[in-house]
């Protein structure tokens, strides 16, 4: 009866400032505008059925976000990404929609590999980097406190500075993959922008997420690849 | 002018505050123009997920972008956060849509909906980099205007606006425009003075400066001269009818979670029960119901066109509207059971409890009830016609559809009121959970009374315009009696804070001299007043005391013969009326409504283009 649907969407930098919950947010009522036959969930307060499989921090864009939406029926891929286009506001565009088939692993059970390009940073923030990803432990500063993690090099992976885009002699774009475990806990985008805004030049400091694909046994996976 | 691209300067320093998409514009269904002859720009000054809910201003906006001529944007009083980056950075306030600084705007409007904004007003104007006081602007700074239902006394504000528009702005703002556009492409003759005195020939539009206070010796306020060229009365504008005007509305979908998040349609405009605190229910009158069929499709059209997932139905007194059961039934009937509906104000007797169920057939959250006064002498006072039958029976058919949460309004400080009187909010209050307790028998536990108490605030325009208000002290001593009596598990007792009400109540009636204080307040760090937590006492009483306000004078009864700072606007109500009834009040005499039964002559439809509009006429 109900089908569900992998959308991937954009957070354009010029919406990077809204947080993960007014991006849900716009969403649902994107979804409701576009007249979608969404499932709603049953119970005392009923609400659609979407499950947000990936989570951006204030500040960060991207070109690929996951969100999982059930409908009632079936509808065609096209159908459905032309419907939530018209509906979206400018900066979450809809840009592939792709059917679930039934018992597909919802991302969040997954291993993830994000790559993140960061972009008007302070030339030494690679060396800064690559510090952390060979560092036997370092601290994390998060709201409640600080916190050790041992062996970062296990989240943040691929670290080069790439060419390009119109950043300023003194500044310069980097690109850093960074793996996210099922199980939570590791390194994040925010801390590694934490660390670079405290260094001197590197308060514009910005990321924008360009990949993103399920890791696995059998190697890399585009989520929409079901 | 500077060729600084600010917005670019500002945007990343936005991931340092807190909500910062409160700053970001580009909202959906925000209206963006590129080329233009008349920028206007509208604020609330409160933070944005407060004023994103105001219908008023989302009217204007919607207005005026109509016009191709104009394009209309917004800006908000930003948190204290921004504003230190702003200081430090030395960047301007912009605005949403353009992002431009708000100080090249050719007109910047402020909605006036408590005066407990005019610190933030001069916030606003401080951070755009646009002198406080109108008498300071220059021939590049925008003209700005005031509105909102605390214009009706605009003179405590009087030196801050170059303009202010009394009434319903509609209608009035494309006039504004329309002249601002003419005065514009014919080179600014004459410049700012010569358009102040041509604006003060639009009705409705009253230019503080053409005015001039007269004050006693005494130091008591002698009423104003209109300088040549300005009327001597300004009448508040209304629109005759709303039918037709459905497609004014735009619907700007906030990013941010706004403080009532959902779509609103407006039901009808003024409200005829006359209880005699009551500004609204004079400024807006007289009663002007829209058409049920347009309501219903406009439901229709601002769910499809939001997405919201709530919607309310708004009005003075919802439950008033002559076919409020055939619209709840026709709310049902396309948007469905998901739909959570929301009716503000719900009037105190079964009928209004019918409604509510049919509102939220699933569901039972809180009711929210006002019968403004314990005992039934006060009620008469108010004249708020309900008796305690009412509200018993009303209580007792909310237990029996399944609430257990009840929230009560009450005034302290009504006119006249005795001990007895103000112990009668806790007896009705205990009644009331006697009924829920008879009703609910041995699921008693879960009953919850919450007793709201604030205390009135005398207002302009109103029957209560001459009364005392309580002073701090008979607050606080009123407050810690209720505190004292009303202690019981299942009854909560919540008041409004003193300063908040004292501080509200020295603006309402005030005069111009009061913008010194105003500004002297603003100067030492006050801001967002209408927040109780935020609110600085000590602060404000400084500052008054500094421009030698009176706060005893300022709360105190005003005699009937006395000139009051706003004689000269005219609300259309006529001060003869509104003396009868300040009469009729002190006998306990009931006013009726005149929607139903005879006119009480109040003076709108006999002097303003106007009349009562019902639905089901
Ligand atoms: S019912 Fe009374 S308090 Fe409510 S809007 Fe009407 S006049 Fe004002
Ligand atoms: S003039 Fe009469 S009908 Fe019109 S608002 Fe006043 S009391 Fe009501």
């Amino acid at each position: 009866m109900s089908s569900k649907y992998r959308v991937r969407y954009e957070k354009a930098p010029a919406i990077r400032m809204l947080a993960h919950l007014e991006v849900a947010r716009v969403l649902e009522r994107a979804c409701r505008r576009s007249g979608l036959p969404v499932a709603m969930s049953q119970g005392f307060r009923p609400h659609q059925k979407i499950t947000f499989a990936t989570n951006l921090p204030v500040g960060v864009a991207s070109e690929v976000e996951y969100a999982d939406i059930a409908l009632v029926g079936e509808m065609s891929t096209d159908s459905i990404r032309d419907r939530l286009v018209d509906a979206l506001p400018e900066g979450m565009l809809v840009s592939a929609v792709a059917a679930l088939p039934p018992g597909t692993a919802a991302l969040q059970s997954q291993d993830i590999s994000s790559t993140f390009q960061l972009y008007s940073a302070p030339e030494e923030a690679v060396q800064t980097l690559e510090g952390i990803q060979s560092a036997d432990v370092i601290q994390i500063i998060r709201k409640k406190g600080t916190k050790d993690l041992e062996s970062p090099g296990r989240f943040l992976k691929n670290i080069q500075a790439v060419s390009g885009g119109n950043n300023s002699a003194s500044s310069a774009s980097i690109q850093v993959e960074l793996v996210t475990s099922a199980t939570g806990g590791g390194l994040g985008i925010k801390d590694l922008l934490a660390v670079i805004r405290e260094m001197p030049g590197g308060s514009g400091v910005w990321a924008k997420r360009v990949g993103l694909s399920i890791l696995s046994n059998e190697g890399r996976k585009d989520p929409l690849d079901v | 002018m500077s060729n600084r691209d600010y917005w670019s300067e500002l945007e990343p320093l936005l991931a340092q505050v807190e909500k910062p998409s409160r700053y970001i514009g580009g909202e959906y269904g925000s209206i963006h123009k590129d080329k233009v002859e008349v920028r206007i720009c509208l604020s609330y000054p409160d933070l944005y997920e407060l004023g994103a809910s105001n219908l008023g201003l989302a009217i204007l906006y919607g207005r005026l972008n109509e016009l191709d001529y104009v394009a209309a944007e917004r800006v908000y009083a930003p948190e204290r956060d921004l504003e230190v980056l702003l200081r430090e950075k030395e960047i301007p306030l912009l605005t949403l849509e353009s992002r431009a600084p708000v100080n090249t705007m050719d007109l910047l409007g402020f909605t006036l909906q408590y005066e407990l904004v005019y610190t933030n007003v001069l916030k606003v104007l401080d951070l755009s980099g646009i002198p406080l006081l109108a008498a300071d602007r220059g021939e590049d700074d925008p003209i700005v205007i005031a509105g909102g239902p605390s214009a009706m006394n605009p003179e405590p504000v009087a030196e801050f606006f170059d303009l202010v528009f009394i009434g319903e702005a509609e209608d009035g703002v494309v006039s504004v425009a329309d002249l601002l556009r003419k005065w514009k492409s014919d080179g600014k003759p004459g410049g700012r003075a010569a358009f102040l005195v041509e604006a003060a020939q639009i009705p409705g539009v009253y230019v503080p400066s053409l005015y001039v206070p007269k004050y006693g010796e005494d130091g008591a306020y002698r009423g104003v001269e209109a300088l040549e060229g300005a009327p001597d009365t300004v009448l508040r504008q209304a629109v005759a009818s709303l039918e037709g005007r459905k497609s004014q509305i735009p619907w700007i979908v906030p990013f941010v979670e706004a403080v009532h998040d959902r779509a609103v349609v407006e039901l009808f405009r003024g409200c005829a029960r006359g209880c005699r605190f009551c500004q609204a229910g004079i400024i807006y009158r007289p009663v002007r119901e829209r058409p049920k069929k347009e309501v219903l499709e406009m439901v229709g059209e601002s769910l499809a066109a939001t997405g919201y997932g709530e919607l309310s139905l708004a009005s003075l007194c919802t439950s008033d509207y002559t076919e409020i059961r055939e619209v709840l039934e026709g709310v049902r009937a396309t948007a469905g059971n998901d739909l959570t509906l929301s009716l503000p104000s719900m009037r105190v007797d079964t009928f209004g409890i019918e409604l509510a169920v049919l509102a939220s057939p699933g569901k039972k959250g809180g009711l929210t009830l006002a019968p403004e006064a314990g005992s039934q002498r006060m009620r008469d006072i108010i004249n708020k016609n309900v008796t305690e039958e009412d509200v018993l029976s009303a209580v007792q058919a909310a237990f029996e559809s399944g609430w257990d949460r009840i929230k009560l309004y009450f005034m302290i400080g009504l006119p006249g009121e005795t001990e007895e009187d103000v112990e009668a909010i806790v007896d009705l209050a205990q009644k009331i959970l006697a009924v829920g307790k008879s009703i609910k028998g041995g699921n008693s536990g879960r009953l919850k009374i919450v007793v709201n108490v604030s205390t009135l605030v005398p207002k302009s325009h109103t029957p209560f315009q001459w009364a005392k208000q309580l002073a701090p002290e008979e607050v606080l001593e009123k407050q810690a009696m209720l505190k004292s009596r009303l202690r019981s598990r299942q009854i909560d007792f919540k008041w409004h804070e003193m300063a908040v009400s004292v501080l509200e109540g020295v603006m309402a009636r005030a005069d111009r001299r009061m913008s010194k204080a105003i500004l002297a307040a603003y100067r030492k760090g006050c801001e967002f007043d209408a927040w109780s937590n935020r609110l600085n006492w000590d602060l404000w009483s400084e500052s008054l005391s500094e421009c030698g306000v009176d706060i005893d004078r300022m709360l105190g009864e005003r005699d009937i013969g006395q000139p009051l700072p706003w004689d000269h606007i005219s609300s259309g109500v006529t001060k003869e009326f509104l003396v009868s009834e300040w009469q009729r009040s002190k006998s306990g005499e009931s006013t009726p409504d005149c929607r139903f039964d005879e006119c009480s002559l109040c003076g709108v439809c006999q002097d303003l283009p106007l009349e009562t509009r019902l639905a089901s006429d």
